[in-house]
């Protein structure tokens, strides 16, 4: 699928032959349209992908609007993934290849990513992550830097920062939750073997007892053997990493109201609309999010997604943040450098810190193990922990963004 | 009679040429891809914009040769399920074992792919051979399950085994074919056409030899083909291995080109084990021309459609404008069912195939055509049979024998072996 999307309905569009025209801001010299494509899994349907396609359009409607580059306009092409490293590839060619973008972002799944970084080094073209996790991605930035520069990962953290965050959010919290001992529960798909590694490595040093470790079956819908075992270790709280398996879980963990508290990253549960979804089964549930609906992450947080649910008749996940700060980023970098050549946007990037709507994006260097991630720490990308509480998506945690506090089930005394 | 000199005087030409039509527009289809590339800054479509147009051009050469790798794929499926009829619904096990053992020796050992890809197709050969041998002693839906079964025992193999063939992820870093990337694709377009051309080549003699119509009997009657001495295990294990070999070899070259990568998703999932089958049905199972126009015809039907927008106009002849089709859902949001609806209006008016349909249309104009040239009632009143040519012999014969020989045309797999 192709859809394109010329941000230009409030004027400033007049000039998107593609021809080169002398831009504004920078004083440099910029195409009367910058094109960005997006690759992102099912857009008309997965609540995921969609995020991606309309950050993106957001962005470039925003952009052109405001006229952030005198005389040109941005311009969005969205392709579809579904998800499959083959068609990723492909579509990835026909965004570079055919429709000649400047930029490219989105990509949500790690497998996709992965089987386009051979394209993105080939194709030189500047491309920035805005859903896959994978580590992987970031090594090869690392290891050979000339090859791989080009790729960015603009969010979320890494899966092993991702961790790293679980831990953190454990080791502050800790008190207020009541946890003194969790049952760790991973599924078994390719992101949480990073994060399995950073909790291994260290939940130990939380103090936080760990009561059992299960790395369960992928595509596993059956919980009640597995929550068994959780009652039956005596934990306090079932910690979790699942996306693809996550409402299941939490729907049984709902209906037979087990005697262990739920939180960690659940995928599914970031969604503003889930709780509609599945009935309120979520309700008392913990999860990590890069920014809901009402958190202020920073200034530009709640302006974005009210803007988000104006135009679209909705509120976007995560990846909506993450694509839209991305998209306006780069738009700033090429801005300031007054070029879209890609090596020196590699550059502008690289020194680049921008206040988005998901925190300050800065990326690590080419010499950390993390090349070109976005870095986490708490003045830059720091994610929150939202609790579902009747309906809304209550932040707990770190405490500057906090909405309100953490609540018990009540079902549990 | 009027006779149309131009198409006759074509028509005298081809025929004089001692080959029959069939095989002069199959070189003529090999020529046109030989000099595509060629035709740079041209567009090519079914003359409706926007829909299924090709612009000749890096991009397109990439996609062809995915579509040509895959060809090669569904050719070699044809060898053992459309000739021997020992349907095979795990064959992705073979392309799989070329392109992952070629892979591996590339990426671990640091094997360049030109001496990588024949171990792999060895290993392939080696894998019929393994599944072949007792399978192939087994009948009808016995076989099928093996082969079923086969591809899911690989896969999870490899995700048991994920530190070194990655699991679901598949393995990364893989050297291009000759250091031949996306930027080179020219070369890389022919290359896949040259293999393909001597992959045709060589299936479509054996195919035609002594051993291709053991493989036919073996489909029609297994125990007259043993009645008569012959051992069937024996031709129905060699087809196997040959079919295997070249599965391995598409395989092989598919994960060291720009467009393929050793993943399961893309060499042996049930999509790709079922979109072989359909390929082959779809282009004439038992035919391999069939299956080789079938793969190709596949994957270009499907980058087609994946490319359609959300909305289709059609342009009404003869007037700038033309009637904008917006369907309820977007036609990209359903290109997988108006695939699978396209492969199966084809397969109920196409029963034998596209290449069986051309060829009885082909004939259906020669009749015409040459029946316009000749007087065809003999000057004792009877109708003259062409003895030149078997396909016009129906004329003479009793309309059940003809109603049995069109019956006959779309459903026998021997239609290329007049």
């Amino acid at each position: 699928m192709s859809t394109t999307d010329t941000g230009d309905e409030g004027g400033g569009g007049d000039n998107d032959s593609g021809d080169n025209s002398s831009g504004g801001g920078g004083g440099g010299d910029f195409p009367g349209t910058i094109k960005i494509g997006v690759l992102a899994p099912e857009p008309g349907n997965d609540p995921i992908g969609g995020s991606i396609a309309n950050g993106a359009r957001l962005a470039a409607q925003q952009l052109t609007d405001d006229g952030f580059i005198e005389g040109t306009s941005f311009e969005v092409v969205v392709e579809d993934t579904k998800e499959d490293p083959g068609t990723g590839r492909t579509k990835y060619r026909e965004l570079t290849q055919g429709e000649e973008v400047h930029m490219t972002t989105g990509v949500f799944t790690s497998e996709v990513l992965l089987a386009i970084m051979d394209d993105i080094a080939s194709e030189q073209t500047i491309h920035m992550t805005s859903g896959a996790a994978t580590p992987e991605a970031s090594r090869l930035v690392h290891e050979e830097y000339d090859t791989y520069k080009y790729h960015f990962r603009t969010g979320p953290i890494n899966a092993y920062e991702l961790g790293v965050n679980m831990v953190d959010f454990l080791d502050a919290k800790r008190e207020d939750l009541g946890w003194e001992s969790v049952a760790v529960l991973v599924e078994d798909y390719e992101w949480t073997g990073p994060v399995q590694d950073a909790l291994d490595e260290n939940l130990g040093d939380t103090g936080v007892e760990v009561a059992m470790e299960q790395r369960y079956a992928s595509g596993t819908e059956n919980f009640s053997p597995i929550y068994d075992d959780v009652e039956d270790s005596g934990a306090d709280a079932a910690f979790i990493a699942m996306a693809h398996t996550g409402t299941p879980a939490i729907v049984q963990w709902a209906r037979q109201q087990r005697n262990f508290e739920f939180g960690g990253i659940h995928v599914p549960m970031q969604l503003p609309s889930y709780y509609e979804a599945v009935d309120g089964a979520c309700n008392y549930a913990v999860t990590q999010n890069s920014a809901t609906p009402e958190s202020e992450v920073t200034e530009k947080t709640v302006p974005f997604s009210d803007a988000y649910n104006e135009e679209f008749d909705s509120y976007p996940v995560y990846t909506g943040y993450i694509t839209y700060d991305a998209v306006m980023q780069y738009a700033e970098v090429v801005k300031e450098l007054g070029t879209l050549d890609a090596d020196e946007v590699v550059t502008g990037l690289e020194e680049s810190s921008y206040t988005g709507t998901a925190g300050t994006i800065s990326y690590y260097p080419p010499d950390d193990e993390f090349a070109h991630d976005v870095v986490y720490a708490e003045d830059k990308v720091d994610p929150v922990f939202q609790q579902w509480q009747d309906g809304d998506q209550t932040v707990i945690y770190p405490d500057k963004f906090t909405t309100g506090d953490y609540v018990k089930p009540e079902w549990i005394q | 009679m009027s006779s149309d000199t131009v198409s006759g005087g074509l028509f005298e030409r081809l025929e004089s040429s001692g080959l029959s039509l069939r095989y002069v527009l199959g070189l003529l289809g090999l020529v046109f891809m030989a000099v595509l590339p060629l035709l740079s800054e041209f567009e090519l479509g079914i003359g409706i914009p926007g829909v299924f147009v090709f612009a000749v051009d890096n991009l397109l050469l990439l996609k062809l040769t995915g579509a040509l790798y895959f060809g090669m794929f569904a050719m070699s499926w044809d060898v053992v399920s459309g000739y021997t009829g020992q349907i095979s619904f795990g064959h992705g096990v073979f392309f799989a074992v070329g392109g992952y053992t070629s892979a591996l020796l590339n990426i671990e050992f640091g094997i360049a792919p030109a001496l990588a890809v024949p171990v792999g197709v060895v290993l392939a050969a080696v894998t019929g051979l393994v599944i072949g041998v007792p399978a192939l002693r087994l009948r009808g839906p016995y076989l099928s399950l093996v082969t079923l079964v086969a591809p899911l025992i690989l896969l999870n193999v490899f995700i048991w085994q994920s530190g070194t063939f990655g699991g679901e992820r598949g393995l990364l870093g893989e050297d291009y074919f000759l250091g031949l990337g996306s930027d080179a694709a020219l070369e890389v377009y022919y290359i896949a056409l040259v293999l393909f051309t001597l992959i045709f080549a060589l299936l479509f003699a054996v195919t035609r030899s002594d051993a291709g119509r053991v493989f036919t009997a073996i489909r029609e009657d297994e125990d007259a083909v043993a009645a008569a001495g012959l051992n069937p295990a024996k031709f129905k294990t060699f087809a196997f291995v040959l079919s295997a070999a070249v599965g391995g070899l598409a395989g092989a070259m598919f994960v060291h080109s720009p467009v393929g990568g050793a993943r399961p998703s893309e060499l042996m999932s049930v999509i790709v084990n079922v979109e072989v089958i359909i390929a082959a049905i779809l282009g004439g199972m038992g035919t391999i021309v069939g299956a080789a126009i079938g793969g190709v015809f596949l994957i270009l039907l499907q980058d087609g459609l994946s490319n359609l927008g959300d909305a289709l106009t059609i342009p009404i002849p003869g007037t700038e404008t033309g009637v904008v089709l917006t369907p309820p859902i977007p036609f990209s949001q359903m290109d997988f069912l108006l695939f699978a609806v396209i492969t199966l209006v084809l397969l109920l008016v196409l029963p034998g195939g596209i290449v069986r349909a051309g060829i009885r249309g082909g004939r259906r104009v020669l009749r015409r055509v040459r029946s316009d040239r000749e007087d065809p009632v003999a000057t004792d009143g009877g109708r003259v049979e062409d003895s030149n040519d078997g396909e016009n012999a129906d004329a003479g014969r009793a309309p059940e024998r003809a109603v049995y020989r069109n019956y006959r045309d779309a459903l026998e797999g021997d239609d290329d072996e007049h």
